[in-house]
């Protein structure tokens, strides 16, 4: 475990040091800060921003966010399956039957997901 | 004392049972993490220059000889700059969100074999930072993580189209990741193993399969996973266009249209990390390509012991400079030669990845996602079924 | 210095680190805030699973949780512009001690049942779940691999508990259906009736 987990801890406290150097390098080397409103406006191609009263929300991103965990749950458990597949079939079809099973199911949700719509638009 | 903290620490957390050996594994993680930040000029070197010739132009060529320095200029130039925040900002998730995307990016790299083991005296060192056992559900799990930094530049920027830019790019990036996990269960079923070293190893040789019981060997081709899983190929290639948020999929970083999308209000060496985050990001998806369907580091036409043996007879001048063995020198000539062959095919795909990012026109929002779960998805879920259905017919009742 | 494994170091420092961003997801004012200390919490759990050599789980636990579920929570609070919660967690109010008293009734109910468990004549929980394994060890003529490795985790998945598996495929498809229901009742998607 520690062969592989201690190089990675190395490694993250090298990307942390190096992103925190580099920022502490350009604090130094660079100009010290001049505010002026015009600068600290967000920017809009240049022209002054017009201030819409906050973004309407759209459902689509909250049902692809959802779509995603389900179906990344299904990837989740296609992994160990295909590890053992082929030493299991030694044994007989069961161990396929049973995947083509939970793929057939969730090959039918996601068509109930296409022909409902919730993919349209997005 | 403190001196003696430190080398127990490094032992403990590498194994190393000497400070030689504990000294060669940091200098391993840190110099394959140099390496790839500084591959990064290189690629856009050829980013500016490649197209500019597609596009009958010359590119940057002034700094530098072939303007190979053009990049260092740049850095040199963002390092200058002046430290920016916007007046709304939330500062905490300003300053961290540009780490917070390099990391994953960074870990992502780890798990990727460059190159056979060196055997030094009783040392044995792996060209890779960490050979961890679930190597590809690993890259795929950080990989994952990488939203999180993209959803906090965008957030945190105050500025409603660096939000929507983030959103829309956290949801092109998700769909995406789905059709890429998918396109490898064929892969991995037929390796049967999630470690990458385990998936090189077995793509040595010439191309073997067994067949209801006997053996077809077909001598002439290397026993690379394109062959297998052609359709797994094109489909991670799509899949990972998207991810990096390259062109055809850039529309979250839209160059025309969303000004810059999630880091319009960044500047200076901020947004120099994104790009770096974004480059380590395609460097890991060609290394992977590479990997999983291109045989990784071996060469197509001599598997490790081969090489090895060519240059134990060949490599006595190397081992009389460094002072080893000659078997050790012919491994370490090895893996030099198996560095220069990964090299050269990761080099091979991100050529690609840049040719096709000024060869073809950016999708539409929606056509973007259409492809990701009604193209891609699809594909990938019968790519698993036939592939699965095939290898029943060649294994059933063995 | 003795008897200090670097597994154990580990152990604690990820334990104490997971700790810490759940009692931070409480602690700060903006939600934000609260979800991306969650996600950090997970991640941390994540590692906490690999340094006890499950590899399989900590990947799987931060592929879906921390990688997926979180980023559903993180992207629907980025998209509503809420303001930071109003009440403070050290304003006592009679609200406040009832989410106090629930959370301490959980913790209660936690405890009470890890203390029960303890009383249960250990050897009898341990002795009868080897026996069965080393049963279908021998009736299965496998030999037993060691516990927590994917490929045996994997075995016993599909072999022993594949009902449970297949359960999961139909709770998967309900949540499916449940949330195409919702986001269809709440205007969301943009269906033209025929």
């Amino acid at each position: 475990m520690i062969q592989q987990l201690g190089p990675i801890l190395v490694l993250a406290g090298v990307v942390i040091g190096f992103v925190f150097l580099m920022i502490f390098l350009t604090n130094l080397a660079g100009p010290k800060r001049l505010s002026s409103p015009r600068k600290n406006m967000p920017y809009e191609c240049g022209i002054p921003g017009t201030n819409t009263a906050g973004t309407k929300f759209s459902v689509k991103f909250y049902l692809t966010a959802i779509l995603f965990i389900l179906f990344d749950i299904e990837v989740i458990f296609l992994y160990p399956w295909a590890l053992i597949y082929v030493d299991f079939l030694k044994q007989g079809p069961f161990i396929f039957v049973e995947m083509v099973v939970f793929m057939a199911i969730l090959t039918f949700g996601l068509f109930y997901v296409w022909k409902g719509h919730a993919l349209d638009w997005d | 004392m403190f001196g003696r903290a430190t080398l127990w620490i490094g032992i403990k957390l590498k194994m190393g049972t000497s400070p030689f050996e504990f000294l060669i594994n940091t200098l391993k993680v840190a110099l394959i993490f140099i390496m790839t930040v500084n591959i990064v000029p290189l690629l856009v070197w050829v980013e500016r220059r490649g197209p500019a010739f597609m596009q009958n132009r010359l590119g940057p060529n002034r700094v530098g000889p072939l303007g190979l320095f053009q990049l260092l200029a740049d850095a040199v130039k963002f390092i200058f700059k002046e430290e920016f925040i916007p007046e709304n900002a939330n500062r905490v998730l300003y300053f961290m969100a540009p780490g917070l995307c390099l990391l994953p990016a960074a870990l992502t790299f780890a798990a990727v074999p460059l190159a056979s083991p060196i055997h030094i005296g009783d040392y044995t060192f792996k060209i890779q930072i960490a050979d961890i056992n679930v190597g590809i559900v690993y890259i795929f799990a950080v990989a994952s993580l990488g939203v999180y930094g993209i959803l906090s530049a965008g957030w945190s920027s105050a500025n409603k189209y660096s939000l929507m830019g983030a959103l829309r790019a956290s949801s092109q990036m998700i769909s995406y990741e789905l059709a890429m996990g998918l396109s490898i269960i064929g892969i991995l079923l037929i390796y049967q193993s999630f470690s990458l070293n385990d998936m090189v190893l077995a793509q040595e040789g010439p191309l073997k399969f067994v067949w209801q019981g006997k053996e077809i060997i077909i001598p002439f081709l290397p026993n690379w996973g394109v062959w297998y899983q052609p359709v797994a190929l094109i489909l991670f290639m799509t899949a990972g266009f998207a991810e990096t948020n390259r062109l055809p999929f850039d529309l979250p970083e839209g160059e025309a249209e969303l000004v810059a999308g999630y880091h319009t209000e960044y500047g200076g060496f901020k947004f120099n990390i994104f790009f770096m985050a974004e480059y380590a990001h395609m460097i890991t998806a060609s290394a992977l390509i590479t990997t999983l369907f291109f045989g990784g580091y071996s060469l197509g036409f001599a598997n490790t012991a081969q090489v090895t043996q060519f240059w134990a007879e060949h490599g006595q001048s190397a081992a009389g400079m460094l002072g080893i063995s000659i078997a050790d020198a012919a491994t370490v000539l090895t893996s030099l030669t198996h560095l220069a062959a990964f090299s050269l095919k990761t080099g091979f795909w991100l050529f690609i990845y840049i040719w096709v990012r000024w060869t073809l026109p950016r999708f539409r929002y929606d056509q973007l996602m259409d492809l990701g779960w009604k193209t891609l998805l699809p594909w990938a879920l019968a790519n698993v079924v036939i592939t699965t259905t095939i290898m029943f017919f060649a294994h059933v009742g063995n | 210095m003795a008897g200090l494994n670097i597994e154990d170091v580990l152990f604690y420092a990820f334990g104490a680190g997971t700790v810490l961003s759940a009692v931070l997801v409480v602690f700060f004012a903006n939600p934000i805030y609260s979800a991306l200390f969650l996600a950090l919490a997970m991640s941390m759990l994540g590692a906490l699973f690999f340094v006890l050599e499950a590899y399989f789980i900590s990947v799987a636990q931060i592929t879906v949780y921390a990688g997926a579920v979180m980023v559903l929570f993180v992207m629907v609070l980025m998209l509503f512009d809420l303001k930071n919660e109003g009440e403070d967690i050290l304003k006592v109010s009679p609200l406040g001690l009832i989410k106090l008293l629930a959370v301490g009734l959980l913790c209660g109910f936690f405890i009470g049942t890890g203390w029960v468990a303890s009383k249960i004549p250990g050897k009898v929980i341990s002795e009868t779940s080897m026996a069965s394994d080393q049963q279908t060890a021998i009736n299965k003529d496998v030999q037993p691999v060691d516990i927590g490795s994917t490929v045996s985790l994997s075995r016993q998945l599909f072999s022993k508990y594949v009902f449970a598996f297949e359960a999961v495929s139909i709770l998967l498809l309900v949540a499916i259906v449940g949330s195409v229901a919702l986001a269809r009742s709440k205007g969301g998607t943009h269906h033209v009736s025929r």
